[in-house]
C-alpha cells in the first residue's frame, strides 16, 4: 500500500515537472471526450432515435465505458505501453526487484493527464443515473457501484491480455487496440441499437454488455431480477483469465539486448 | 557447496532467419525459417562468497544471457543453478532481495526527478527500514561523493555522475551479490577509476560478491584476478588473468638504452624488433631465456642507462585468445 502511494506521488512529481504541457493535456483530454459524446448525440438526433432512447440512457452507457476506460488508461498505462517496457529492457529491471510484477508494471507509468477525463466521466455518470432512475433503491445504488467496479475490472483484464501479446511479438500490435479501443467505441452507444448476434459477442467474448446494457435494464425498471445487481462483477472472470495468460507469457519471456 | 554454483547450464533461442531485401521480408511473413542458437551451452562454474569475478567474452557470446539467468530474469532450459541458497528463477521474489544489479545500458533511476526521489522509491520497493536506509544512504553518498547530486534531476547528470548514482541505487538494500553489466561503458578515464575504486571498496568493506562483465580489459585487470571467458555460449577459460597472460603471451618486450656498445650480442630466444641510436627493442621469449639473463648479456658488453619491460597489452592477449578459439 505504501508502495502504491509512493508510485502515485513520484509520477505526480514527474507530471508537474512539465507543468504547461500537463495542464494542456488535462484540458484536451476532456475536450476529446465531449467531442465523441457530441458525435454520438448527433447521430441519434439525425436518425430521430432520441424518442426511442432517452438522452440519459445514452449518457449513462457512454459514461460507464468512458469512466472505466479512462481509469485503465490512467493507472494501467504500464500495460498499455508494455511493448516499450520489453523493448527498452525496463522489464528486466522490474524482474530483479522483490515485488509483485503487476504492482511494478502499474508503477512504471501512471498517466495523470487522464484524471480530467476520469472525473468528467464520473460526473456524467452520476448526473445521468440520477436522471434515469425514477425510484432509487439500495439495489440500484449498489448496482451503480458495481457498474463502475466491473468496468474497471473488465478493462484491466483487457489491458493485461493486450500486454501479453507483446511477449510474442515484442512490438505492440493493433490487435490490442481492436479489443480495447474498439470495445470502447462499441459500448459508447446504448446496446439496444445492436443486433442480437453482435450483442452476444459482446456478452460472452468481450463482456461489455454486462457493465452497461443489462444493468441499465435493471436501473430503468425493465426487470427486477436481483441477479442483475451482481452481473457486472462477473468481469472478474476476464481478469483472472488474463492474469493466467500473462503469467504464462512471462515464463516464455526472452528479454532483449544486452 | 559454494556460494554461487552453476552446473551444466543451457539456454537456447529460436531466431527467425530471413534474407535481405523486400522480397524476402514478404516471404518471411508467410513462412519463416528458424535457427536455433545456443546462447549458453553447458556452462558450469563456482564462485565463493566475497569474490570478484570478471565474466568476459566477445559480443553475442552469451554473457548477458548468463547474467540474466543468474538474476532470475530468464528461465534456463536445463542445468542447475543455486545462488546464495536460492533457485534464482523459481524463488525470484525472495531471491532478488539479495542481489543488486547494474545494467550499464539501462537506468533504474527516474529520468525527470531528483536522484533522491528514486532512492526513496527503492527504499519502499525493498521495504528498507528508515534507520537502515539512512545509514546505508549516508555511507554510499560519502563513498561515491554524491552529496551535490542528490537533488539534481537525473537528466541533468553527466554519464559518470549517473553511473555513480546507479551503483549507489543498486546497493541501497545491502545486497550480498552485485551484478555489474558493463558498468564503465562510455565513461571517461577519471570516472572509470572512480567506479573501480568504489567497486573494490564495497567488495572489501561489505564482503559483497561481485560478478562483472566488461569489454574494457583494464576494468577487469584493475578489479580482479579471476576471469571466466566464454565464447559461442561455451566456457573457454576459468582461472586467473595471469594464467591467460602466461598461456597466450609467452613474450615480453624489452627496451634497452645503452652506451658504448661495440658488438650487438646475439642472444638465443630473443628477436630484435627495432634498433636505433643507442637503443634496442627486443622480444624475449621467456620460456627460453629469462629477462635477467638478457639484461646480464648486455651489461657484459656495454653500459646500460635504462631498461623498460613492456608487458603485452591485455587487450591484445584477449584478441589472441578469441582467435585461438576461432571466435
Amino acid at each position: 500500500m505504501k508502495l502504491i502511494l509512493n508510485y502515485l506521488s513520484i509520477h505526480l512529481k514527474v507530471s508537474l515537472e512539465y507543468r504547461l504541457p500537463f495542464f494542456f493535456s488535462l484540458v484536451s483530454q476532456v475536450l476529446y471526450m465531449f467531442i465523441e459524446l457530441f458525435a454520438v448525440y448527433a447521430l441519434f438526433s439525425k436518425f430521430n432515435l432520441l424518442g426511442v432512447y432517452s438522452i440519459d440512457e445514452i449518457l449513462l452507457s457512454f459514461s460507464t465505458v468512458w469512466f472505466a476506460f479512462a481509469f485503465s488508461e490512467m493507472f494501467l498505462r504500464g500495460f498499455d505501453n508494455f511493448a516499450r517496457l520489453i523493448v527498452n529492457g525496463s522489464l528486466d529491471l522490474l524482474l530483479v526487484r522483490p515485488r509483485n510484477i503487476y504492482l511494478q508494471i502499474f508503477g512504471s507509468d501512471i498517466c495523470y493527464e487522464k484524471l480530467s477525463r476520469l472525473l468528467a466521466a464520473l460526473g456524467l455518470f452520476i448526473y445521468s443515473s440520477g436522471k434515469l432512475i425514477k425510484h432509487f433503491t439500495i439495489g440500484k445504488v449498489l448496482l451503480l457501484g458495481n457498474m463502475l467496479l466491473g468496468g474497471i475490472i473488465l478493462f484491466m483484464g483487457l489491458f493485461i491480455i493486450g500486454a501479453t501479446f507483446c511477449f510474442y511479438t515484442i512490438q505492440g500490435i493493433e490487435v490490442v487496440n481492436v479489443i480495447t479501443d474498439g470495445g470502447k467505441q462499441f459500448a459508447e452507444y446504448p446496446m439496444r441499437i445492436y443486433k442480437k448476434s453482435l450483442r452476444l459477442v459482446f456478452t460472452f467474448v468481450i463482456p461489455i454488455t454486462i457493465i452497461n446494457y443489462y444493468p441499465i435494464d435493471y436501473l430503468m425498471g425493465n426487470t427486477t431480477n436481483i441477479m442483475y445487481i451482481f452481473l457486472p462483477l462477473l468481469t472478474f472472470i476476464v481478469l483472472l483469465l488474463s492474469i493466467n495468460v500473462f503469467n504464462f507469457g512471462l515464463r516464455k519471456y526472452h528479454s532483449t539486448g544486452s | 557447496m559454494s556460494y554461487i554454483s552453476v552446473k551444466h547450464l543451457n539456454k537456447e533461442f529460436k531466431v527467425a532467419q530471413r534474407g535481405s531485401g523486400l522480397k524476402n521480408a514478404f516471404k518471411s511473413l508467410i513462412k519463416r525459417k528458424y535457427k536455433i542458437i545456443k546462447a549458453v551451452d553447458d556452462i558450469s562454474f563456482d564462485i565463493e562468497k566475497g569474490e570478484i569475478v570478471g565474466y568476459i567474452g566477445p559480443n553475442g557470446a552469451g554473457k548477458s544471457t548468463t547474467i540474466k539467468m543468474l538474476c532470475g530474469i530468464l528461465k534456463s532450459d536445463s542445468g542447475a543453478m543455486k545462488v546464495a541458497g536460492f533457485d534464482p528463477f523459481k524463488d525470484r521474489v525472495k531471491y532478488v532481495k539479495n542481489i543488486g544489479v547494474v545494467f550499464g545500458q539501462k537506468s533504474q533511476l527516474w529520468w525527470d526527478i531528483p536522484v533522491i526521489d528514486s532512492f526513496e522509491l527503492l527504499k519502499s520497493i525493498y521495504k528498507i527500514s528508515d534507520e537502515e536506509y539512512n545509514k546505508t544512504k549516508d555511507e554510499l553518498v560519502k563513498l561515491l561523493e554524491l552529496e551535490n547530486l542528490l537533488s539534481t534531476p537525473v537528466r541533468q547528470l553527466s554519464l559518470g555522475q549517473r553511473m555513480r548514482a546507479e551503483i549507489a541505487a543498486s546497493l541501497l538494500h545491502n545486497p550480498k551479490i552485485l551484478f555489474l553489466d558493463e558498468p564503465t561503458i562510455g565513461l571517461d578515464a577519471v570516472s572509470k577509476l572512480e567506479v573501480r575504486r568504489f567497486i573494490k571498496e564495497i567488495n572489501r568493506k561489505r564482503q559483497v560478491t561481485v560478478i562483472l562483465t566488461s569489454h574494457d580489459m583494464t576494468d577487469i585487470e584493475a578489479l580482479t584476478n579471476r576471469v571466466i571467458v566464454i565464447g559461442h555460449g561455451k566456457k573457454l577459460y576459468d582461472g586467473t588473468l595471469t594464467g591467460i597472460k602466461k598461456k597466450f603471451s609467452s613474450g615480453r618486450r624489452l627496451e634497452i638504452i645503452y652506451r658504448d656498445l661495440v658488438n650487438e650480442p646475439v642472444i638465443k630466444g630473443t628477436k630484435i624488433i627495432e634498433k636505433g641510436n643507442n637503443k634496442v627493442v627486443l622480444d624475449v621469449n621467456i620460456d627460453e631465456i629469462s629477462i635477467s639473463s638478457v639484461i646480464k648479456k648486455y651489461t657484459d658488453v656495454c653500459d646500460i642507462e635504462d631498461v623498460n619491460i613492456i608487458n603485452e597489452d591485455i587487450d591484445n592477449i584477449i584478441v589472441k585468445l578469441y582467435k585461438g578459439y576461432d571466435l
